[in-house]
């Protein structure tokens, strides 16, 4: 890779092109391997596609951008502080609709603190949360019978099924 | 809408506090099973132990709080635990498990519970009647966890003295020695094999190894030296480990850096004590480190059990009536002491017994 390049371009999943800086896209361990792969030499114009939508892809890119600076040079504990009130301002999100995306983009870039900090998020979620409204958002159908149903009632008296 | 893969969800449900996980447990029987699963159930305790703040439990007469890092209290419930009104102290705790004695101090056989507070789990320990002769002392009772063995122990040692026209003889009989395993749910008797030695009251396991407080009898003269006794979890042998020489402090043991730790306390003049915390840096006690010794604080405050957070939790109270009870920190690096009122716990003087605890979903089973 020539050392002249600063940013990268790639594809999303619904082939939008995004810009990425190489220092961002050390965050990502799978990208870092692209890096040093021939794809982004000078001679080279064939665009790597990441199998992550437009719309996630932004907040990844965000993510990345931002915590760049940090990763690569360590950073005192102020600029920690900051980057975490950062990092809750950046979950403030849907659940469905992005956090779930976010998520599996996160596991599948191999970035290991923003998929850290998504299931945090998630699991912070969850906390208030009635049974029926956890298997809404992560879309799952209740296969208890009415019996077990029934005992689960009288085995957790104080838990909100509705 | 994305379908979240098994290892995703894995890793949300690990961050979750106990109570939403029982919660979780109802939302289908995939979630179920996992839950419920050991391997799951480690995974969480572990990630509990590593990423949670740490927080400690605190019982005051028939109360027990949780405290969190920032000293709040969160009232624990008790009715599982005791349906009639009775007397119960916590005598250890052990990945979220907590072993409770149900009855007086004074009593001889009390009954002695397995409790986990934060799934109401409770199992009741076989009785334990050991026909023995002679004058009992109070029982000594520990609890811990071995992962060589995977099992909860809980360690039951009755103290005897022989009694001649009316007095106690010393050395103090051979001290009988009741083993229960939660794995198996069996009590059994085994030999302590070591001399001359009484053991204390309080023990703390450190790595699958439990440790005893305990006095040495000097075999030429009759006195006393501080010993520490330890028992392997998973063989089950009673060995005695060298110490330094604490004989003229008050000691208690602690664990600190995955290490038996043992606070001394040594009271000086005008009123001031010092405080030092020495780590036993090997298994076997041959090499012990002074890992920290603080500057002259007022001698009110004392160590208890623990140490949490890089700090020696004291009692901070006067001893006296109408005092309130308090808690003070002293912090090992900046060698600074923080004081916390926690008359919201209750009235009543000292601070409490105060130990180590993390919620977890460690089953009891039947």
């Amino acid at each position: 890779m020539s050392s002249s390049v600063e940013a990268i371009t790639v594809l999303s999943s619904d082939g939008d092109e995004f810009k990425i800086t190489v220092s961002a896209a050390k965050l990502s361990k799978p990208l870092n391997w692209m890096l040093e792969d021939v794809c982004f030499s000078d001679d080279c114009d064939e665009v790597p596609t990441i199998e992550v939508n437009s719309k996630t892809l932004v907040k990844v890119i965000e993510y990345c951008e931002k915590h760049a600076p940090r990763a690569n040079s360590g950073a005192s504990d102020s600029d920690a502080e900051e980057l975490k009130k950062w990092d809750i301002e950046f979950m403030k999100m849907d659940v469905k609709d992005i956090l779930f995306h976010i998520l599996m983009a996160a596991n599948y870039l191999h970035m290991e603190g923003l998929y850290d900090l998504a299931c945090q998020t998630a699991a912070d979620l969850m906390k208030g949360m009635t049974v029926s409204q956890i298997r809404k958002i992560f879309h799952i159908k209740n296969d208890f019978s009415s019996e077990e149903q029934e005992q689960l009632r009288r085995q957790h008296p104080g838990c909100s099924f509705d | 809408m994305a379908f979240l893969p098994e290892e995703i969800i894995r890793n949300i449900l690990v961050r979750l506090p106990v109570k939403t996980l029982i919660r979780s447990r109802c939302v289908c029987k995939h979630w179920r099973n996992l839950i419920r699963s050991p391997s799951f159930i480690s995974d969480h305790l572990h990630h509990s132990s590593t990423h949670r703040n740490p927080s400690v439990l605190l019982q005051r007469r028939n109360h027990l709080w949780l405290l969190d890092c920032k000293m709040r209290p969160h009232e624990v419930n008790i009715s599982p635990l005791l349906d009639s009104p009775n007397t119960f102290q916590i005598v250890g705790s052990s990945n979220g498990l907590l072993c409770v004695r149900i009855g007086r101090y004074s009593e001889f056989y009390p009954s002695l519970l397995l409790w986990n507070p934060a799934t109401r789990e409770v199992r009741q320990l076989p009785p334990n009647t050991p026909n023995a002769k002679g004058v009992h002392l109070p029982l000594s009772i520990g609890f811990g966890f071995s992962p060589v063995i995977n099992d909860y122990k809980v360690v039951i040692t009755y103290h005897y003295l022989k009694v001649i026209n009316f007095d106690p003889v010393y050395p103090f009989y051979p001290l009988l020695v009741l083993v229960y395993s939660l794995s198996s749910g069996l009590c059994k008797k085994i030999e302590f094999g070591v001399k001359d030695v009484v053991l204390g009251y309080e023990s703390v396991t450190v790595n699958g190894i439990m440790f005893w407080s305990g006095r040495r009898r000097n075999p030429d003269v009759k006195t006393y030296y501080y010993a520490i006794v330890s028992f392997d979890i998973a063989n089950e042998l009673f060995t005695l480990i060298p110490t330094p020489d604490w004989s003229t402090s008050t000691s208690r043991l602690t664990m600190y850096e995955n290490k038996l730790a043992v606070l001394s306390f040594f009271a000086t003049q005008d009123s001031e004590s010092l405080i030092e915390l020495w780590v036993m840096e090997d298994g076997s006690g041959a090499s012990w480190g002074k890992k920290y010794s603080s500057c002259l604080i007022p001698s009110v405050v004392r160590p208890v059990m623990t140490i949490w957070m890089n700090q020696i939790v004291c009692d901070g109270s006067k001893w006296e009536r109408y005092q309130e009870p308090k808690i003070t920190l002293l912090n090992i690096s900046a060698n600074e002491l923080k004081v916390f009122n926690i008359s919201k716990c209750g009235r009543g003087t000292g601070c409490g017994f105060i130990l180590h605890h993390t919620e977890s979903l460690v089953p009891i089973g039947e």
